[in-house]
């Protein structure tokens, strides 16, 4: 019976012991101890606090936004990932960040937070890009490089317009600008319109060239991507005409004159007469812009040299001008077509030259003198450095041999124009 | 025991009598009790509609100003007609009754009704308040630039005057035309010019016409017109 006893009691405090020990309520999920997590969203333009934070907006293109995140106790909770997407596509993997969105029309942007358990939390924003409106630059009125516009009694134009996102009222911006001779635009309209057609009643000057441009934007302030720009002529009187271009060197050429290149265009007639002339260096080594105004109608032909630099080829055109019209030539480039020469100096008119320690060679390019960086000398068929240049003159040391040598000598010009002479250098023969 | 009994027949029939006259009181009672009103639609609308030259029954309340045009009221279903009259009002002003209501030539805005009310045998009022849109359509003038079959003497670059003209009776009032010029079917809006200078034309044939819309939507087209295209420059 006291085993009995004993026992019983042993148990019990066994019983009571292990449940002591356990505590299993602890481990029983309590929802009142858990702290749930919260993720928000959206978008401002500033980190300021008084800017407005919204959850969906319309913007333009080009507009810079910051998507925040906010996550709820704190963001410095476990987690295993969070990131950014855009219709579907990653965007970024931070809290906060500024960035913009350019392709039009309704994107839903998305933070995604995955908790240390593997849940995924989310938040949504809407955006709204609104697309710039568009000109059919095809569709306008007078069309591009229209030529006999009326100088007096009014120019009209009309062009098409539309905003793709079809709400906004679309506002233009139109300008009217005189070319001139030099490379500046004389401003004659510039004004706001709500209409897509504009008349200029004030007189042009004639055989003019105009140029007109229309910039669209749309109640959102979002422009067309291009700037619309057309040309157009004025005329003049039915007996005569006018003619206009500009003229420039080959690019890479300008680049080793310190001076603008000087051209002469000429208008001859069927007897080679020079009928108009017209001289004058680029403006800021650019183009020179030539006009010739009024002028006889009638078929001539056009030449365009430049004396100081021989080697560019003459620009020969034949042209018809028109009565009341204005032949735009737009822009001749005169190329360097013409090779660099390379000249024994000496008594030698042929390729074989008697041995002397230092040989001279008159090397140019039609008056100019080349860079040593654009030579190459071999004796015998093997490159050497045993050379110098001043100006044009080119002077080869020669080594002595009592055979005769291959002095090879090439050259080039800016123009990638190549020259190339081999001398037999007879050897020298001790005395 | 006798007078008794009488008492207690007198004390009946007076029962009887109380309940007869209670009966009575009640049947005459229910007989005076009004029925219900009749709350059942029977007019349906009631329409308003212009007749005018060849313009007969348009609900579009459009009219020409340059002739006598009528308005008229129309109840459907039509047998009520009979049990409504009419009053037309110029805002508060009353123009005219009758189910028809003739608008004068040139009429001025204030002789042409904007409110209708239609009043039935009750004295319920219906009210309906319109717009009659007094416009005429604007007409084109058969001078154009080129004028038809004209051949012109042209290269690309060559711009060529486009002129037309049309003329609206309602411009001094305010309505606006505009245009959309249609060259080899190419259609450009050019809002209220009358003229534009276009080139481009290549050797041939050519077609241009205008469409002319007025503020209200009446519009007219202009016949099309060829013109042919030489490039004397002796470019070619």
């Amino acid at each position: 019976m006291i085993r009995q006893s004993t026992a019983i009691v042993i148990f019990l405090f066994s019983a009571i012991f292990f449940l002591s020990c356990t505590n299993s309520d602890d481990y029983i999920f309590n929802e009142n101890d858990a702290t749930p997590i919260f993720v928000s969203a959206y978008m401002t333009s500033a980190f300021d606090p008084s800017e407005s934070q919204v959850k969906a907006d319309t913007i333009s293109p080009a507009d810079s936004i910051i998507f925040v995140a906010n996550v709820s106790p704190s963001k410095s909770i476990r987690t295993k990932k969070y990131y950014w997407t855009i219709d579907g596509d990653f965007m970024a993997s931070e809290f906060s960040f500024r960035g913009s969105v350019d392709s039009p029309g309704r994107h839903e942007v998305v933070f995604v937070l995955i908790d240390y358990f593997g849940d995924t939390l989310s938040d949504t924003l809407h955006l709204w890009v609104q697309s710039p409106p568009i000109i059919n630059s095809t569709n306008v009125i007078p069309a591009n490089q229209s030529n006999g516009m009326p100088t007096h009694g009014g120019v009209h134009f009309a062009w098409t317009a539309y905003d793709p996102d079809s709400t906004y009222e679309l506002l233009y911006r139109f300008t009217l600008k005189k070319s001139s001779s030099s490379n500046s635009e004389e401003v004659i309209v510039d004004t706001t319109l709500n209409t897509s057609y504009f008349s200029y009643w004030g007189s042009l000057d004639m055989f003019t060239q105009y140029t007109w441009q229309v910039n669209i934007k749309n109640e959102m302030y979002t422009n067309t991507e291009e700037l619309f720009s057309n040309k157009f002529y004025t005329g003049g009187s039915s007996k005569e005409s006018a003619l206009m271009g500009s003229v420039k060197g080959h690019t890479l050429d300008l680049q080793a004159f310190e001076d603008s290149l000087l051209y002469i265009v000429q208008i001859q007639d069927s007897l080679n007469n020079v009928v108009a002339s017209d001289s004058g260096k680029e403006i800021c080594k650019k183009y020179f812009k030539y006009r010739f105004s009024p002028i006889k109608p009638g078929t001539y032909t056009l030449q365009i040299s430049s004396p100081s630099h021989p080697e560019y080829a003459p620009f020969k055109q034949r042209i018809n001008l028109v009565p009341n019209e204005v032949l735009d030539i737009s822009e001749t480039e005169l190329v360097d077509s013409i090779a660099p020469s390379i000249k024994f100096i000496g008594a030698s008119t042929t390729d074989t030259i008697l041995f002397a320690d230092t040989l001279y060679f008159e090397v140019q390019d039609n008056g100019h003198p080349i860079s040593g960086n654009f030579l190459e000398v071999g004796i015998n068929g093997k490159p050497t450095d045993l050379y110098s240049t001043s100006n044009d003159t080119l002077m080869v040391f020669l080594p002595k041999s009592k055979v005769i040598q291959l002095l090879s000598i090439k050259v080039k010009d800016l123009a990638s124009n190549k020259s190339a002479r081999t001398f037999i250098v007879e050897a020298k023969h001790d005395e | 025991m006798e007078q008794r009994n009488r008492s207690t027949r007198a004390l009946l029939h007076f029962g009887k009598g109380l309940a007869a006259l209670f009966s009575c009181t009640l049947v005459a009672a229910c007989l005076d009790a009004p029925s219900y009103p009749d709350t059942s639609k029977k007019i349906e609308r009631i329409g308003i509609f212009v007749s005018q030259e060849d313009i007969s029954d348009s609900t579009l309340l459009k009219i020409h100003p340059s002739s006598e045009a009528t308005l008229r009221a129309e109840v459907y279903p039509r047998q009520y007609k009979k049990e409504i009259s009419f009053k037309w009002y110029h805002d508060d002003t009353k123009l005219g009754s009758g189910d028809s209501f003739s608008i004068p030539p040139y009429a001025s805005s204030k002789e042409i009704p904007n409110i209708l009310k239609a009043t039935d045998q009750e004295g319920n009022v219906y009210k309906d308040t319109f717009n009659i849109i007094s416009n005429t359509p604007p007409h084109f003038d058969e001078k154009t630039s080129p004028v038809d079959n004209d051949t012109l003497c042209a290269n690309k670059r060559t711009s060529i005057s486009f002129s037309w003209n049309s003329y609206d009776v309602d411009y001094s009032y305010g309505d606006k035309n505009f245009y959309t010029l249609i060259i080899d079917k190419e259609e450009y809006f050019v809002g209220s010019l009358t003229s534009v200078m276009q080139s481009g034309f290549s050797d041939g044939k050519h077609s241009f016409s205008v469409i002319v819309a007025d503020s209200y939507g009446d519009s007219d087209t202009l016949q099309t017109r060829t013109f042919f295209i030489s490039d004397c420059s002796g470019e070619r």
